[in-house]
This record gives structure tokens, C-alpha cells and sequence, in this order.
């Protein structure tokens, strides 16, 4: 389990900490969503947890050992953790891929290269890849470290949608046996593949399960973030008679299996 | 029929990477046969799988790269012909994606203030256009500042600004707002309608966005190194097969309808893939 205890961070050049103090339990099990507004410091925290930045206030702990207590209990908490960053370029510094990935692990890595479709780019430099295929190749790496903790940020970020959804089952797999947090801004994919979402303000950290953000939906303008379109959708369909008012969807795909289930009891 | 402003006829570009220090190299063939035009003031989209050779094209048409062969013309004149050739950027100009790799100056007022100048124009004359592509834009308040203290959205909105101060007739974005959050894209979105109304300019857009693709009239759909069909927008827009096939996101409706079309066997479609349309058409089909 990784627990944030009252943590805070005062930038440097500033006198003002970014938020109230942060206290929230994470584990494995389901992929979390941390989601705000523009500049409320979703990439700081993630800094923080990563272990990169150290908090002004409070503390991380780790399988119930504080993470910042000494330099060995830090180099011990990094090596367990996988961060995808926004931007991918400072991770690579092999001629290809294929050495890249190699570099990372000393067994098979034909999996991994499976799993996110990296065939076609073995033998391309990593710098000449396009910005969604460095995500991929990114991901990759940190699935062959195989760490505990696995922190992304915007993964999905131009790709396409074939790649969004691969990544996003990945990490639902994924998250089973390791804690996974994404930052994200596409709240239509947190919305099919996070079961739990945390809120960022400067005022504090909520967290919501996939079944309370459903049935609140006010929750969104709330925070200030625009309400993903499935649930706009739900919300007109339901207001126009079509579907009922207790059934609750996370996709396009469960909006369409409720509709199909009217027309063929209609038939 | 007024006449084209761009033709690209028969573009190749086959890159050569370098394998080792012993200089070798390996060619590869990013683009093939690829042909178009665009019309003066016509926003198109161009769309294509990741890796299938848009921010490539991109370049070529603003002659950061040079095509192996083919032809790239602009208002009738060959690139080979222009001269000098930074006569080029003021007829086309290009926004990328990473905008940061843009800038040199720590703001607005200091980066233009250095290119204009190598371009010849005086002190009084980037003061003018300065003031006025300011005014046009509403960026008043961000010229200013020092980049560092703006927002992925405020500095597109100046990175935009900057091209557009050299007049070009076609400005081409490459994925305007891929790298930025709901309301930063909505800043750059708003501007792009604002040039659409305002400028006398046509717009060719790399996207994979379905919001910005909504502001085209047309849209070219590249893959595997070559434009393989174009059409009006609004017909893609409503087209699952043809979105699917170039693994473009369906706009939420019309996903959701292609998939209880899959589940009953029916086939229904919508006149747009506007909600209050999706709803009608579902109430005329299903109750």
C-alpha cells in the first residue's frame, strides 16, 4: 500500500504550498485517474509520488516505510517504480528500438514488443519515432521492469484510437498485481477503464469510485471539468424517455448493448 | 473556377537514417505518390494513422525537408523557382506540435523581434504588424509575458500568432491541441474559428482530433505514405466504416450507433452526429 500523509509542496522561488495538505491510501487492484484543472499540479504530484521531488511537508509511505527516511530507503523505493512522463525523448539513448527495449531487460523481450505492436519499429531509432509511438515504446520499457508502482502521464496523448484502447487494456491488467495512477485530461477514458478517480484542487484530494462519479454527475462541473460525452448522451437519452433513469453506463459500447436490449424486447 | 493555391503532384520523400558511426545509412520511404490540392481560404484536414507520414508532409510543404521527388506548387510558382527562397514563408507557414522547439526569445515581443528582423523589416514595421496581428487575435495580454509563465494552450495561441505575421496564405497545424487539456484546447479552437470567419487563408490541419477536424471542409486521409482517399468532412464525420478504416475515433454518437447496428442487424444512421439529431433518429427507430 503507498500512503500520502498530509503531504504538501511549496515550489521553489515561492512561499505559497500548492495545495492544502494531501492525505489519501492507494493499492493495487484498480487503475486510479487523478484528474483538475489546468496548473492545479496533477504532474507535481506525480513527482512526488515518483519519489523525484520531495515533498515541503508530510510524508510517502511505502509498504509502511516512510520513502524519504534515508538515501537507501529512497534508492530502494525508486527501483519500484515505473513513471511515464509527458514527454517521453529524456528516456531513450540507444540506436533503435530493438536495443532500447534490450538495454531495459536480459531475458525475451518478444512479449513486451508484442503487447504494444513494436514490431514494425525494432529497427528504427527511437528519436525518429512519432510522439505515440514513443508512448508505446516508453510503456514498453516500464512493463519490462515490472514495477509496483506505476505512474503515467497523458500515456494515451496522441495516439490513435486502436493505441488508446490497447494501452488502456494493458493497463487494466496491469493494475491487478500493481498500483497504477494516470493523469489524464480524456475523462471518456478514465470514465471506461478507472474505477477510481481522484479530484485535484488546491483545497484537497477527493476521491470517488467509478459508481459514485456515475451517479453524480454534477460533480464534474463541480470541479470544474467538462462532463465526458457518454454521460451527456445518458443524460439526453434518459431525459427523452429512451433509457431508463437507473441504468448507468461507462462507454458508447454499454449505451449500445442497453439500446439493443429495448429494440429486441420490442421485437 | 479560381486558381489552386498549393499542387503537390507525385511527392516522394525516402529518408536516409544513419546506422552507425561508420556512416552507414538505410533509406527508408516515408511517402510515395502523394497528391493534392488546396483551394485559396479552404480549411482541410489531413488524418492518418500515427507514423503514416503527415508531420513529414508537413514539412515538405514549408521546405524544412526537401522531397526526393515530385513537385510541390505554390500559386503557380515551383518551390525550386522561388526566390530567394525564404520567399516561401511568407506564402506557407507551420505550427508543430511541441511548440516549445519553436521559440528562441523568452517571449512573444522578443522572438518576433528577431526573425522579422532577419527578414528585412525595420523596427516601425513589426511594431505595426506586431500591434495588429495582436488586436486581430485578442492576445494582447500574452505578448509580454515571458513563455515560461504560460499555459501549452497560451503559448500555441503566440506560436500561431508568430506565423501569421508573415501573411501566408496557407498555415498548416500540426495537431494544434494534441499535447493539451480540455480548456486549453477550447482557447486554440475558438482562435482557429476565429481565423476561419476572419483571415483570408486557407488551413491544411494534421489532427486526430474529431474537434478540430470539424472545422474543415474537406479532409485527406493518409496512409502508408500516400494519400489514399479525400472527402467533404462532414460525410466522414458520420461514416463508421470509413473513420474505423483509418483508425480515426467515431464522434460518441456515431460509435454508438455502429455498435447497435452490429447488435440487431440493423443499419441506422443519423443526418449528424450532433446529439440532439442521435437522439431523434434513435426515438424514430427504437420506440
Amino acid at each position: 500500500m503507498l500512503e500520502l500523509k498530509e503531504i504538501n509542496y511549496t515550489p521553489p522561488k515561492s512561499s505559497q504550498p500548492l495545495w492544502s495538505n494531501l492525505s489519501l491510501q492507494l493499492q493495487a487492484g484498480k487503475i486510479y485517474a487523478l484528474v483538475g484543472i489546468n496548473g492545479v499540479g496533477k504532474t507535481t504530484i506525480l513527482n512526488v509520488i515518483s519519489g523525484l521531488i520531495k515533498p515541503t511537508q508530510g510524508e510517502i509511505v511505502w509498504q509502511q516505510q516512510p520513502i524519504h527516511q534515508s538515501a537507501a530507503t529512497l534508492r530502494q523505493y525508486l527501483t519500484q517504480v515505473g513513471y511515464c512522463l509527458q514527454s517521453t525523448d529524456h528516456l531513450f539513448f540507444k540506436q533503435t528500438v530493438q536495443e532500447e527495449l534490450e538495454y531495459h531487460h536480459n531475458g525475451s523481450i518478444a512479449e513486451v514488443v508484442q503487447q504494444l505492436q513494436l514490431e514494425p519499429l525494432l529497427t528504427m531509432s527511437p528519436f525518429e519515432l512519432s510522439g505515440g509511438q514513443k508512448k508505446r515504446l516508453a510503456l514498453a520499457i516500464m512493463l519490462l521492469k515490472q514495477p509496483q508502482i506505476l505512474l503515467c502521464d497523458e500515456i494515451t496523448a496522441g495516439l490513435d484510437a486502436h493505441f488508446q484502447q490497447l494501452v488502456m487494456n494493458i493497463l487494466q491488467n496491469y493494475c491487478r498485481q500493481h498500483l497504477v495512477i494516470v493523469v489524464t485530461h480524456n475523462l471518456e477514458e478514465a470514465l471506461q477503464y478507472c474505477d477510481q478517480w481522484l479530484f485535484l484542487t488546491p483545497t484537497g484530494l477527493k476521491e470517488y469510485s467509478i459508481t459514485t462519479i456515475l451517479r453524480q454527475t454534477e460533480l464534474f462541473q463541480h470541479w470544474g471539468l467538462r462532463m465526458p460525452p457518454t454521460l451527456a448522451i445518458r443524460q439526453s437519452l434518459v431525459a427523452a424517455g429512451v433509457l431508463p433513469a437507473d441504468g448507468y453506463y461507462r462507454s458508447n459500447e454499454e449505451i449500445a448493448a442497453a439500446l439493443a436490449k429495448i429494440k429486441n424486447k420490442d421485437q | 473556377m479560381q486558381p489552386l493555391l498549393l499542387q503537390v503532384k507525385n511527392l516522394q520523400y525516402t529518408a536516409e537514417q544513419l546506422l552507425d558511426l561508420d556512416l552507414k545509412t538505410q533509406k527508408r520511404e516515408i511517402l510515395h505518390d502523394v497528391n493534392l490540392t488546396i483551394q485559396p481560404q479552404e480549411f482541410v484536414g489531413l488524418v492518418g494513422p500515427n507514423g503514416s507520414g503527415k508531420t513529414t508532409l508537413g514539412k515538405l510543404l514549408v521546405r524544412i525537408l526537401e522531397p526526393t521527388a515530385g513537385q510541390l506548387i505554390i500559386k503557380g510558382q515551383n518551390y525550386h523557382d522561388i526566390q530567394p527562397a525564404w520567399h516561401l514563408n511568407q506564402m506557407v507557414g507551420m505550427v508543430f506540435q511541441n511548440i516549445d522547439t519553436q521559440f528562441i526569445g523568452k517571449d512573444f515581443m522578443e522572438d518576433v523581434t528577431l526573425y522579422l528582423s532577419n527578414f528585412g523589416w525595420t523596427a516601425a514595421q513589426i511594431q505595426t504588424q506586431i500591434a495588429d496581428i495582436s488586436r486581430q487575435l485578442k492576445i494582447q495580454s500574452l505578448i509580454k509575458r515571458p513563455f515560461k509563465t504560460l499555459s501549452g494552450g497560451q503559448k500555441q495561441l503566440l506560436a500561431i500568432a508568430e506565423v501569421l505575421l508573415l501573411r501566408p496564405q496557407l498555415l498548416i497545424l500540426d495537431e494544434p491541441t494534441a499535447q493539451l487539456d480540455p480548456e486549453n484546447t477550447r482557447l486554440v479552437l475558438k482562435l482557429l474559428q476565429k481565423i476561419k470567419k476572419e483571415q483570408q487563408l486557407a488551413v491544411l490541419l494534421i489532427t486526430h482530433k474529431l474537434s478540430e477536424l470539424a472545422l474543415t471542409q474537406r479532409t485527406l486521409i493518409l496512409n502508408q505514405g500516400t494519400i489514399v482517399q479525400q472527402c467533404q468532412t462532414s460525410e466522414l464525420l458520420t461514416d463508421a466504416k470509413l473513420l474505423d478504416a483509418n483508425q480515426l475515433p467515431l464522434p460518441d454518437t456515431i460509435a454508438i450507433l455502429q455498435k447497435l447496428n452490429q447488435l440487431t442487424g440493423q443499419s441506422i444512421t443519423t443526418a449528424s452526429p450532433a446529439v440532439q439529431d442521435f437522439v431523434q433518429t434513435i426515438q424514430e427507430n427504437l420506440c
